[in-house]
């Protein structure tokens, strides 16, 4: 027990923008006060047992007026932001939002890692990875080139004026993936939809949200938007990708963005055109036992916003393409955070992520699968992370690969 | 053969399952036609309108017993009888649930069809021989007397008097209220009431009598007066204890009661100034208090006050609950809670510093600055609980307050019909909580006293007057106040109108006395004659099954499709308590594996102590059985609640695999021979 003159003076406490606003503004609702300190949600947490903090601990803090402990913590950066707390709690109070706002109110060069110097680069040039415009059309002309070697017809315009479907792409795909462009392209083509490569405003990520950049974030969503209206397309599809899908669909709730298109996730997509009979498969090439990881961003996180999410649509096309798939436990909301999530990536809490990451690899480990099925680039790395750390033989793989390398196409 | 006397049974084939099992030429095999037994099948025999179908066959086909055999019988409440048609006496009833004991959950048909029958070959045993369905007229005196002199009390008399019911306010205390001001309009609107008998300061000297029958003799200072009532409403207020936080608080000016915060709040004294409201001083404050302390958190919070709430627990139940909780919350009243170490308060000249730990962050100390230290005085029973509940001859709770925490008559009801508890009776009394309790108690007693007369079923309990030694005992068991002594006759009189049929007192007396009416001893006896034959090549297990417990949780097993296993039948009694030595015997006797008998709770029991009583039987005939080299494995006693149909399952099997096989009974043996 401290001594008395340690005691936190709770009167003294002058400001209280974070708590303020998480009572006041009905948009970040959290509802604190209903918290009943019955810890449910620390139960639920990945980061519950690696230090002190919890959701619980972070919630009685703020209101009981001790925030400012509360927006200097580590604790709100190795978050993971996947919302098991929310999604458990018997009183409906919104956690996750307290951890997003309390990373707005930390000043730029507070925010740890590289997640505000990416949202930057995000904002200057449209891209995380900061590709210049002739780089990124060299990029998808390569790979086009690359798959008309076995699919001659397949085409593409760029900026098509009028084009059906917007397309929006992970800058880490031109940068470290390049190959799994082909991947997305043969679906498009296999569908026989009307789709277009957009030049600039294609980034389908959005750490700005991670860093608390709430200015960022709004600017970089109504750019985009701008972009798809100018091209006049009818659909945004977007990429696999679990916080940029959020962070647009949240976000544009949040600025009160209204777009003329609607945004559709690429899962949903091929899920739709699976059903409408577009594709021809041969399951037989995708041989190895897979199982599924659902992103809490475009699972559990969706269904908590009220927007379309991905997790049942991702099993119809699994089922579709892989003769053995095999669920992981516990799955779909209950599912658990790939170690990666709430831009921990590029935070720099390495040993937090590979800590609570233990849980996943005995997740995948159980499956005794050889590929995990991540429709997220960030779920993606994150387990090929743990694969190297804890030196697993299973490996991270894309929606979009096995159902690309499913797909039969006639030869003309 | 008198042809009144033909049993009739109903067979509902509508349910594919029960017409399955039970198929005309089967019942031919169990009925022959030359016998008593009438069967009728059809459609569906448990509709709303089938008692009134039910009741035209038997009078067209002079039938005195019915047996309905359906999946279950309604909502597994089973009725004891079916009101006659154009003036014939009722008719007894006895039901053959066959979903209850899971009939067709058995994979087997040859199973299925076995076990219906036997079933329905109780039922039938059960109802033979049933006394017929009588009733009788009662008059009932429709005054009201309310003991207290609360919030309760005075709502009470209004809602009463505003309805019609005469009262009589028998006031034990001066009004006073405690952390709710009583307020004076209500008073003088009851006092002026014309309907309205008034009596202060009363000691109440007895209380006897029956609903519809009460006599209150009250101590005066110049002779003893009695009051005449229908109903009694128990609204004593619990005492409360000065406040004593200790010599420096207890002087300071700083410190002010619940009561008075609430009044300084609502006058506006307090509209700016900080509050430090400290429950749970001693251990946990009565809920009570919790309640006061949150609305009047809530209001001061909403006038621009900053109360912070200190406390160890706040119980939500009642009638704001919740609600009140979260809306003190959101309008702004900080609460911490504590636990171990109470909080430390420093005085000072026109405020007090407070130290506290909270119970989440327990590796830091917390502290403010308040302007005023609230705390509730503490309340406790007082002597009047303690005296009411020696003369109403019902338990008191835990802590010593009236109406205990069973859950079969909180909020306002007892054990005895007639006889209600609001407001302080265990607590102080909350006048929001009181004025949803009085809604409750008038419903009750438009129910209970509709008019100057009570239509009761009579011969409820039988006694055989040459038996009784008048020793008093089912006097003393009897939960109910059913039970009196009749001094010129040498013998006990039974209560219809207060009478609950619980059956406790025919297992306790001592002389074999009572018997209960519609089920006696020769009807049981022949039921369990015919579950105890084997069945399915085995010696069955008898269960005997209460009917608030035991009988749903086995309906809602049915209904759920858990098996219950196949070697136990079910004897369905009213209470676990009627289950006597004499029946668990006779059950071993005719030839059963063994005995359970499973009854609601402890303090869940509607006859108080009846399903205790069945524990402690059962526990002396085990010793019983051991002393006499019979072994004690045999019979076993289990607590249920009706929502319990897995517990339900468990239990049972256990007791199958657990139990030693074969019987130990010779009876069972002599039958065998004579049934081919």
């Amino acid at each position: 027990m401290l001594a008395e003159n340690q005691a936190i003076r709770l009167d003294e406490i002058e400001a209280t923008p974070l708590r303020d606003v998480l009572i006041n503004e009905s948009d970040w609702q959290a509802n604190l006060n209903y918290c009943q300190n019955c810890g449910k949600c620390l139960s639920v947490c990945p980061l519950h047992g690696y230090s002190e903090w919890d959701p619980r601990r972070a919630v009685r803090m703020v209101l009981l007026g001790m925030e400012k402990e509360v927006i200097d913590s580590d604790f709100i950066f190795q978050c993971t932001t996947c919302d098991r707390c929310t999604l458990v709690c018997p009183m409906g109070v919104r956690i996750g939002s307290l951890v997003t706002r309390a990373r707005s109110m930390r000043k730029r060069e507070d925010v740890p890692g590289g997640s505000q110097k990416t949202a930057d680069l995000h904002r200057t040039i449209g891209n995380n990875m900061q590709i210049p415009t002739d780089e990124w059309i060299e990029t998808i002309d390569w790979m086009k080139e690359e798959v008309q070697d076995d699919i001659p017809d397949l085409d593409f315009p760029i900026d098509k004026q009028g084009a059906d479907f917007f397309i929006t792409i992970n800058s880490k795909l031109p940068q470290y993936y390049p190959m799994e462009l082909q991947c997305i392209y043969k679906i498009f083509h296999a569908a026989g939809v009307s789709w277009t490569m957009p030049s600039i405003w294609w980034e389908g990520t959005n750490y700005a949200m991670f860093a608390g950049d709430l200015d960022t974030w709004e600017y970089t969503l109504r750019q985009q938007v701008k972009r798809v209206e100018e091209l006049g397309c009818k659909y945004m599809a977007y990429t696999e990708c679990g916080h940029g899908y959020y962070a647009t669909m949240a976000g544009y709730k949040k600025f009160g963005i209204k777009p003329k298109f609607e945004v559709i996730h690429k899962v949903n997509l091929y899920a739709k055109w699976l059903k409408e009979g577009r594709f021809k498969l041969d399951p037989s090439r995708n041989p190895q036992r897979v199982t599924l990881h659902d992103p809490c961003n475009a699972g559990r996180k969706a269904v908590l916003e009220g927007f379309a999410d991905i997790m049942e649509d991702s099993r119809y096309v699994l089922r579709h393409v892989c003769p053995d798939f095999v669920e992981m436990w516990p799955n779909r909301e209950n599912g658990y955070c790939c170690s990666g999530g709430g831009g921990a990536l590029i935070s720099g809490f390495a040993k937090a992520r590979f800590h609570y990451g233990e849980v996943k690899v005995d997740q995948i480990d159980r499956t005794e699968a050889q590929l995990v099925c991540t429709p997220c680039v960030n779920c993606f790395d994150a387990i090929d992370d743990l694969a190297k750390e804890y030196q697993r033989p299973w490996k991270a793989i894309h929606l979009w690969a096995l159902l690309a390398n499913a797909l039969v196409f006639e030869k003309s | 053969m008198d042809t009144k006397e033909r049993i009739g049974v109903f067979i509902e084939t509508g349910d594919p399952q029960v017409a399955e099992s039970l198929t005309q030429k089967e019942l031919d095999n169990i009925f022959p036609k030359n016998g008593d037994v009438s069967v009728f099948r059809g459609e569906s025999w448990t509709d709303a309108d089938a008692p009134a179908r039910i009741g035209r066959l038997c009078a067209t086909e002079q039938i005195g017993q019915a047996v309905v055999c359906g999946p279950s019988v309604g909502s597994g409440l089973i009725p004891e009888w079916i009101d006659g048609e154009n003036g014939q006496a009722a008719i007894a009833l006895s039901a053959a649930a066959i979903r209850e004991q899971c009939a067709w959950v058995e994979k087997d048909p040859a199973t299925r069809a076995a076990k219906a029958r036997r079933i329905v070959e109780m039922a039938v045993a059960r109802v033979r021989g049933a006394a017929p369905v009588e009733f009788s007229t009662v008059e009932a005196d429709r005054t009201v007397a309310v003991i207290g002199g609360n919030h309760a009390a005075f709502q009470m008399s209004a809602v009463l008097l505003d309805a019609g019911f005469p009262v009589t306010l028998l006031q034990t205390e001066a009004p006073a209220g405690c952390f709710y001001p009583l307020p004076s309009e209500l008073v003088q609107r009851v006092r002026s009431h014309p309907n309205l008998c008034h009596v202060e300061n009363v000691e109440i000297d007895s209380l006897q009598g029956l609903v519809g029958a009460f006599c209150i003799r009250v101590c005066g200072a110049k002779e003893n007066t009695v009051y005449p009532a229908g109903a009694m409403i128990v609204a004593v207020d619990a005492q409360t204890r000065p406040l004593e936080l200790g010599a420096e608080l207890d002087k300071s000016d700083l410190v002010i009661s619940l009561r008075e915060y609430g009044q300084s709040v609502v006058a506006g004294k307090l509209d700016r100034k900080s509050v430090c409201i400290w429950i749970d001083r001693d251990g946990l404050d009565r809920r009570c208090a919790g309640q006061a302390a949150l609305s009047f958190a809530l209001e001061h919070a909403r006038r621009g006050g900053h109360p912070v709430l200190l406390y160890r627990q706040i119980p939500v139940y009642g009638a704001q609950g919740q609600v009140l909780y979260d809306d003190a919350r959101t309008a702004g009243v900080t609460v911490i809670r504590y636990d171990e170490q109470n909080p430390r308060f420093e005085p000072s000249a026109d405020s007090l510093r407070v130290t506290i730990t909270d119970t989440i962050l327990t590796d830091r100390v917390l502290s403010l600055q308040t302007d005023l230290l609230v705390a509730p005085a503490p309340v406790t029973p007082s002597a009047t609980h303690a005296w009411l509940a020696t003369l109403l001859r019902q338990p008191l709770d835990l802590d010593g307050f009236l109406q205990p925490g069973n859950v079969r008559h909180r909020p306002v009801s007892s054990a005895r019909r007639g006889v209600y508890f609001i407001g302080g009776c265990h607590d102080q009394c909350d006048p929001a909580q009181a004025a949803l309790e009085v809604q409750a108690v008038l419903a009750g007693l438009k129910a209970e006293l509709p008019s100057g007369e009570i239509n009761v079923r009579s011969q409820k309990i039988v006694i055989d007057a040459d038996k009784c030694a008048a020793c008093l005992t089912c006097y003393r068991e009897c939960p109910h106040g059913a039970i009196r002594p009749n001094q010129a006759q040498h013998r006990m009189d039974f209560l219809d109108a207060a009478c609950w049929q619980c059956g406790i007192c025919t297992a306790v007396c001592p002389g074999r006395a009572l018997e209960y009416g519609g089920l006696s001893l020769s009807q049981m006896q022949a039921t369990l004659e015919v579950a105890a034959r084997e069945f399915m090549g085995h010696a069955p297990i008898i269960a005997f099954a209460c009917r608030q417990s035991a009988v749903l949780a086995a309906d809602a097993a049915g209904a759920a499709g858990i098996e219950l296993p196949t070697d136990v039948l079910f004897v369905d009694v009213p209470c676990a308590g009627m289950v006597s030595d004499q029946l668990i015997l006779d059950a071993l006797e005719q030839g059963s594996r063994g005995v359970i008998v499973i009854g609601c709770h402890h303090d869940n029991c509607r006859s108080l102590w009846g399903s205790d009583l069945a524990r402690k039987r059962l526990e002396r005939v085990a010793d019983a059985l051991e002393t006499i080299g019979a072994g004690s494995e045999r019979i076993r006693f289990h607590s249920l609640a009706a929502n319990e149909p897995r517990r339900l399952a468990n239990i049972l099997s256990r007791a199958v695999d657990e139990m030693p096989a074969g019987r130990i009974g010779e009876r069972g043996k002599e039958n065998e021979k004579n049934v081919s």
